[in-house]
């Protein structure tokens, strides 16, 4: 098992390799050459360095051999609109945190949550229980993200507002209030940062302005986790040993939690381990309803004002997540099931 | 011929009649083989053998009909007759499993929006020209009797842009449905039919696909390809095909080994005639359930797309109309709320359609 981990690992590499090189050829795709995404009024000097650097005119392999040289080097690009003159590294590293801290109290939250249900719909099945979460997980499912981000505002920063006379008012948009200062950067993440600079203010700042996101983000995704646990815990309730442990006198309890979850969770882990993943990927609805700088937000900008390294360097990282998950899930999967034989 | 059929028909009435006692044993055996050989026992009561008869003449609708009219309890009689109507019973009672009340609300809702697609000149208050066009009367005024549900940042009608944006809608997911189907089913008999490389080729191609958020894929395509609504379609089009051709693989796989497949082949049919015409029509079923999520799915992703600004301004589309309410989401709130329910409503629709042929076709729900 230990071989098939050590080797999965090593596979990774040239996975990363091929999502560099796709990423290079699809930007190679995008009508016109880096140098002409720069703002008409830039300086012409500016772009004649900016083309040398990276060799607009060379053929395409010194091109290719160029951006990877400079990528090892930790050189992802400089931002041209977004952020002028940012080296794109430095911008995603302001950036990329900012969606982690909406997306890790999900992560954590959901499959708990989601699995509890899942198990409480099967135990209750066709009972008003099993009715109301299924229909809550169809909603979940129906719901564009962003109009249930724009009713959660609505109701927060309008009714509960009102009716509580002021006193229980919850930002509904931003990560953090106007004029409130920012802890000095240290790893970018404003609750780390607060804990480090000693400010509680700060910290309950922040941490009101991520209520709402996360509340939006666990309606969403809490619907897959609960369908498929769902499923899969029915399929098992129907084996033989089920009836096994039944029969003899195994307490309801431990019937559900050890026998039937166990091997229930197989499918589910799937679902949660991509789920995790792609929710670290995908916030970008959220994070443009709720006006959060993440990573996403970031995407769509560099799309409406044409930034060529700032989106090829974000499509690369939210590739390198979706790798590490894949190599996460089937890690897992080996320490999980060790039925899979591996050759 | 007539004449003996009278006699055998004259021959069981008596038997049938006048009860076993008071014969001689060989007579008695001779009945008893009567009564085993039940087919010579119906064969001359034509009438009703009717109903049972396989629909292939010029009158099968009308067989068909009758039967589906005909109640589901069987006479004992007909019980060696079951198998000949397995395919029309099942059909009848895939139809009767489907409709739970969500289902029906699911169909319900389709059929509404549908309409409204459809109907939407005779429909909506105020033509496609005065939604589409800046005619100004006002932004974002209240509720009235003139504009029922308000008006938007640029004074239009919501009840009448609600009306039209379901064309916009339902035209991009069908759209983006059909060319995911068209080259999904394509890819996946290709990959199933052929093994091999080819099959670990474009399988391995579609799972990196299929691993990436459709969203942030979407955007890199629109930032490849410009900004339009073709744009979207063809990006939406383009993500669909990896998750239809991994379905029509696992649908070929089990129907390639079939005999009729080796016969085709025996009698030197071609690759491509074995494909599409033997493997196709046999393999295509499960697409169609998995056509109510994908269409579903696409409609919320466009309208996504579209709330972020990705669309063309100029166009009448739900997405695009949330993005322009929520700027002033607290002062007129029914301008995000209409167009947000009306999306909301309609993948509802294809997702409770799509749960209610998902749960009548599982053989698990049939015990």
């Amino acid at each position: 098992m230990i071989l098939y981990i050590l080797k999965r690992i090593l596979l990774t590499i040239p996975m990363i390799f091929f999502l560099i090189l796709i990423t290079w050829a699809i930007a190679q795709l995008m009508p016109g050459d880096p140098s002409s995404f720069f703002p008409v009024t830039t300086n012409p000097e500016r772009i004649a360095l900016f083309r040398e650097k990276w060799h607009l005119d060379d053929p395409w392999y010194v091109q290719l051999k160029v951006y990877f040289g400079n990528l090892l080097q930790g050189d992802m690009g400089q931002s041209a609109t977004v952020a002028p003159d940012w080296p794109v590294v430095d911008y995603l590293a302001i950036v990329f945190p900012r969606t982690l801290e909406i997306a890790i109290i999900p992560i954590i939250i959901i499959p708990i949550f989601g699995i509890r249900t899942g198990i409480m719909t099967v135990k209750h099945r066709n009972k008003w229980q099993d009715i109301l979460v299924r229909g809550v997980a169809v909603l979940g499912m129906a719901l564009p993200s962003f109009f249930l981000g724009l009713l959660l505002q609505f109701i927060f920063g309008y009714y509960i507002t009102d009716i509580t006379g002021g006193r229980f008012d919850l930002p509904v948009s931003g990560f953090k209030t106007a004029g409130f200062p920012d802890p000095e950067a240290v790893t970018n993440f404003r609750l780390l940062d607060s804990i480090i600079a000693n400010d509680l203010n700060l910290f309950l700042d922040t941490a009101q302005h991520l209520v709402l996101p996360v509340t939006c983000q666990i309606i969403i995704s809490f619907a897959t986790i609960t369908r498929q646990t769902r499923s899969s815990m029915l399929d098992v309730m129907q084996q033989d040993y089920i009836r096994t442990a039944r029969a003899k006198g195994c307490p309801e309890k431990l019937v559900y939690d050890k026998h039937a979850l166990k091997n229930a969770l197989i499918p589910t882990l799937t679902v949660i381990i991509a789920g995790a993943f792609t929710l670290l990927a995908g916030t970008t609805i959220i994070e443009i309803t709720f006006d959060i700088r993440g990573l996403g937000q970031a995407l769509v900008k560099a799309i409406m004002f044409n930034d060529y390294w700032l989106i090829v360097g974000i499509v690369q990282v939210t590739g390198l997540i979706v790798i590490v998950g894949n190599l996460v899930a089937d890690i897992v999967y080996t320490i999980v099931d060790p039925r899979i034989v591996y050759n | 011929m007539n004449s003996n059929i009278l006699e055998t028909e004259n021959n069981i009435s008596s038997t049938v009649s006048s009860p076993l006692k008071g014969k001689s044993l060989s007579e008695t055996i001779k009945n008893v083989g009567r009564f085993l050989f039940a087919k010579n026992y119906f064969k001359p009561n034509q009438t009703s053998l009717t109903l049972l008869k396989t629909p292939n003449s010029k009158e099968s609708f009308k067989h068909y009909l009758r039967f589906l009219s005909h109640p589901i309890e069987k006479p004992p009689q007909f019980s060696e007759m079951e198998e000949k109507f397995h395919k029309e019973k099942s059909k009848r009672s895939l139809f009767k499993k489907m409709l739970t009340p969500l289902t029906i609300f699911g169909i319900c809702i389709l059929v509404f929006i549908s309409f409204l697609a459809v109907f939407a000149p005779w429909l909506a208050p105020y033509s496609y020209v005065d939604v589409s066009l800046n005619r100004h009367t006002g932004s974002f005024l209240p509720p009235s009797p003139e504009h029922l549900l308000g008006t938007t940042a640029l004074g239009r009608d919501i009840l009448s842009r609600l009306i039209y944006g379901s064309r916009e809608s339902l035209t991009t997911g069908l759209g983006a449905i059909f060319i995911g189907y068209s080259f999904g089913i394509l890819f996946g008999i290709i990959s199933a039919y052929f093994g091999g490389w080819v099959d670990t080729l474009i399988m391995r191609f579609f799972d990196l696909i299929m691993s990436f958020p459709g969203l942030i894929l979407a955007m890199t395509f629109i930032a490849v390809l410009g900004r339009s609504m073709e744009n979207i379609l063809l990006a939406f089009g383009i993500l669909t095909i990896p998750w239809v051709a991994r379905l029509m693989r696992s649908s070929v796989l089990q129907a390639k080994n079939n005999l009729y497949i080796k016969a085709a082949r025996t009698s030197g049919a071609k690759d491509f005639k074995i494909m599409f015409k033997h493997i196709f029509p046999n393999a295509i079923s499960p697409m169609i359930v998995s056509m109510s999520f994908m269409m579903g799915g696409a409609i919320l992703g466009i309208a996504s797309l579209t709330f972020i600004g990705l669309g063309e301004q100029d166009i009448v589309e739900w997405g695009f109309d949330v993005n322009i309410g929520s700027s002033k989401l607290y002062t007129a709130p029914w301008a995000v709320l209409w167009p947000g329910l009306i999306i909301a409503l309609t993948t509802l629709g294809f997702t409770l359609v799509g749960d209610g042929l998902r749960d009548a076709l599982d053989p698990r729900n049939n015990a």
